[in-house]
Order: structure tokens, then sequence, then C-alpha cells
């Protein structure tokens, strides 16, 4: 903490493109932003709350999107700081990097079990960006998700090519589905779960948009909530957006429940 | 009767995803039996005999007529046969290991495949694409079996720590 604020690491790689509007949500969240060089002393990291991992396109997706940074051994310091119950949360290439790195669904320590593979829709292919709905599958454990009552629908939008959640493991998937994992899925406004396109945009398995770890404190999520973090963003005809003003949308909620768990943190010492 | 021929392109510009691939295996992965690696993007063409046309010839007008897989601009083309990829040694205790990372649902490939059928006409005779990059690793190793070993663990991604050049879940793997 500075001055009372939580400290929050924005880590930016080479490639990343997301990381200022990303801090200036984290700030207006009530949160001490700070972006965070990848080349900097990974020790240094340690005296952050909590860490995001902002969208764009870490190392130009070189290889496949999220796999050279997760190599880094700044991703190393990620997985200790897991381990103590920091929050991270990994937004789009962000998503791809926990993925990558193992943390996420994170069922054996730092394994690869699941990919972000190339967006399969039938009759599209390729990069696509838009705005969705999401539903909230709010479970105790899911820090980013206290602010949303569980089947909350919420709009944001989604803008990649690499976003569809897939294992070839049907274990992984039981175990996600039992432990309760999944945070976020592509849904209709009216919150019924579809698996085609464009409700579920890039063909994820059980429609999952956003997944945590076992502990709840990891999400990967592919949507953009600082896109949507004020009303002005959402477009005027998506639901809950009655007029557009300066007031904080669905997108600030996940970095307002993130504060809401560093001081529950704070409180248990 | 059809026989799969294949279409590899380079750039002619050096290739910073091999470089960044090598870098990260050699020094964030210590995988110090690397000696070199190569990448080429990598089109599998499944071709239907064509009446008083070689598949060389046929593969060559793929690569020179269409806008498909080569761009003359960037790219360098050869076309191999399946047979000509295989591990071989090329010094002392020195191995290159081909390695094909495909993509296990390969929208590329059937764009590909339809684009040649619907605006090429050649849906006749082009029966499959498949796309990939086709990686050449050079590895220390005592012997053949080794080297073709230690190719599939740099190659499949099993944890933060081992593996970087295809994940299991969304690529196939295949090591000539």
């Amino acid at each position: 903490m500075s001055d009372g604020r939580f400290r929050v690491a924005v880590l930016q790689f080479p490639g990343t493109n997301c990381e200022y509007e990303t801090a200036a949500v984290i700030r207006a969240a009530g949160m001490d932003p700070e972006v965070f060089r990848w080349n900097r002393p990974a020790d240094s990291l340690d005296v952050f709350d909590g860490y995001v991992i902002p969208g764009g396109f870490s190392y130009q997706d070189r290889v496949r999107a999220g796999a050279i940074a997760a190599k880094k051994s700044i991703c190393s310091a990620l997985v200790d700081a897991a381990a103590r119950g920091k929050p991270i949360l990994g937004i789009c290439n962000g998503a791809q990097v926990l993925v990558e790195t193992g943390l996420v669904p994170g069922h054996v320590p730092e394994h690869v079990e699941m990919a972000l593979a190339e967006n399969r829709v039938d009759g599209k292919a390729g990069y696509h960006c838009d705005w969705v709905y999401i539903r909230a599958e709010t479970q105790p454990q899911h820090v980013f998700s206290r602010r949303f009552k569980r089947e909350t629908v919420i709009p944001i939008p989604v803008a990649h090519a690499e976003g569809r959640f897939v294992t070839r493991d049907d274990a992984v998937l039981e175990r996600i589905a039992a432990e309760g994992q999944i945070g976020f899925t592509y849904c209709m406004p009216d919150g019924r779960i579809v698996d085609t396109f464009p409700v579920n945009p890039n063909g994820a398995q059980l429609n999952i948009a956003g997944l945590y770890n076992v502990a709840g404190n990891v999400l990967a999520l592919m949507p953009h909530p600082e896109r949507g973090a004020w009303n002005r963003q959402v477009p005027r005809d998506l639901m809950g957006v009655r007029e557009q003003s300066d007031g904080p949308a669905a997108g600030m909620q996940f970095f307002l429940s993130m504060r809401d768990a560093l001081e529950e943190r704070r409180r248990e010492g | 009767m059809s026989r799969t021929h294949i279409l590899t392109t380079t750039l002619k510009t050096r290739d910073a995803v091999a470089a960044t691939a090598e870098y990260t295996l050699v020094h964030e992965l210590a995988c110090s039996d690397l000696r070199r690696i190569e990448r080429k993007d990598c089109w599998q063409v499944e071709l239907a005999d064509i009446p008083g046309e070689t598949a060389g010839e046929t593969m060559n007008r793929l690569a020179r007529d269409t806008r498909v897989f080569v761009n003359p601009n960037k790219h360098v083309y050869e076309i191999l046969t399946p047979d000509s990829l295989e591990t071989h040694r090329i010094g002392p205790g020195l191995f290159r290991v081909p390695v094909i990372v495909g993509n296990r649902e390969d929208r590329k490939g059937e764009t590909a495949c339809r684009t040649l059928a619907g605006l090429y006409g050649m849906g006749r005779h082009v029966v499959h694409v498949a796309s990939g990059v086709l990686w050449l690793l050079d590895l220390a190793a005592d012997d053949i079996v080794v080297a073709r070993e230690r190719a599939r663990m740099i190659t499949e991604t099993r944890s933060r720590r081992e593996g970087l050049l295809a994940n299991p879940h969304s690529d196939t793997i295949t090591v000539f």
C-alpha cells in the first residue's frame, strides 16, 4: 500500500497495448497502479498487493499468443504471488499468458492444461471484435466477481483471434466444473447459455469467457472490462444502460471487487 | 489416386519468430543441446493425379500462379515430398530434426482448399490442404533416437518450464 491505497502492478511486456487504460480504471477503483516493465528484477514485484496482465500482443504473439511471456522470470514471481493468495487478473492477452503459465486452471502446478486456441466458429475465422454478454457464475472464492450477484448478465467487449478455452483432457473440464472455476460464461442478453456464434464468439468449451484457478484468486478473462468500465463506453442499445453518463459500468466492478478482496486480506492480516 | 506434397515458404528477411523461439528455449528453458532453429510455413497439399502434368508441376503452379501460399515479395518457396522429411545427421553428434506443428482444427487449411476450388477452379485436383509450421531443430545428441525424443520434448508444451513450440490442447505434433 501507498498512502493507504493498494498497489497494483500492471505488467507490460513488449507488445502489450492496454496498460494505460487498465491503469486508469484501477486508479478510478481506488487503487494505486504502476506499469511494471517485464525486464525489471522479478523480485521487485513482491511489494505489490495485486497484479493485472493487460491485453495486447506480448512478443507479437510469436510462436503463439502468451507463450513467450509465460516463460519469463517475471511469471515465476507471479506463480509465487498466486500461491500466497494475491489477486491476479489476466485480460485477453493476459489471460493467454496465465493459461500458458499454468496458473489457470492450475490443477497441477505450472502444468499447461488448456489452450486459448484460435477462434472456431462456422463460417467465420480470425480476429473478432464486438460487444457480447457474459454471465457471472459467482462463487464465494471468486475474487474479481464479488460485486456481481450470481447470474448477473454483463455487456462487455471482446477483441481477439485466439480466445477459445479448450482442453483435450475431459478430466480437466470435469474438475473445472466440480471446483466451480468458471467465472463467466458467454450468454444471451437474458442469461441463457447458447453455444453458437455470435453468443459464443469463439467456440469456447462450456462457453467459458473467464476461468479462475481453484483458489479463486487468479482469473483469466478474455473480454476487456477496462473498455466497459464507464457508462459512456457502453453502447446505448445494450442491456442495463438506460442513459449515457460518466458513472461506472459493469467493467468497473471487476476492479472494485479486487479492492474489496484486498481490503479483506488486510483485515485478516 | 492422390498423394500429399509439401509446400514450404520462408521469409526473405530474418525470421524473428524463429529467433525468439531459439532464444527462449536456450536461455529461459536451458535447452543447451539446441544449436539452431529454422522455421517455415508449411502447407501439406493432397493432390489427385492430373493427366499430362506431374505433381511437381502442379505444386509449382499452385505456388506461382495463385496467391494462396506464396507472396513473391516476401517469400521464397520450396516443394518437398513427405519422404524427404526425416531426421538426419548434419555433423559429428549433431542432428537436424524436422517437426511439423499443425492445428487440431485447421481453419487456415480449409480456407486455402476452398479458395483453390472456388477462385482457381482446382476443386477436382486439390483434395485436402493442411496448414502448419515446419520447425527444423539442430540438436546435439548421441544418436538419432535421442535427437527425435529431445525434439518432441522441446516442441510439446507440458508445463511452463517444459516445451514451447506447440500447445497439445490446440496443436498436433509430427516428429519426422
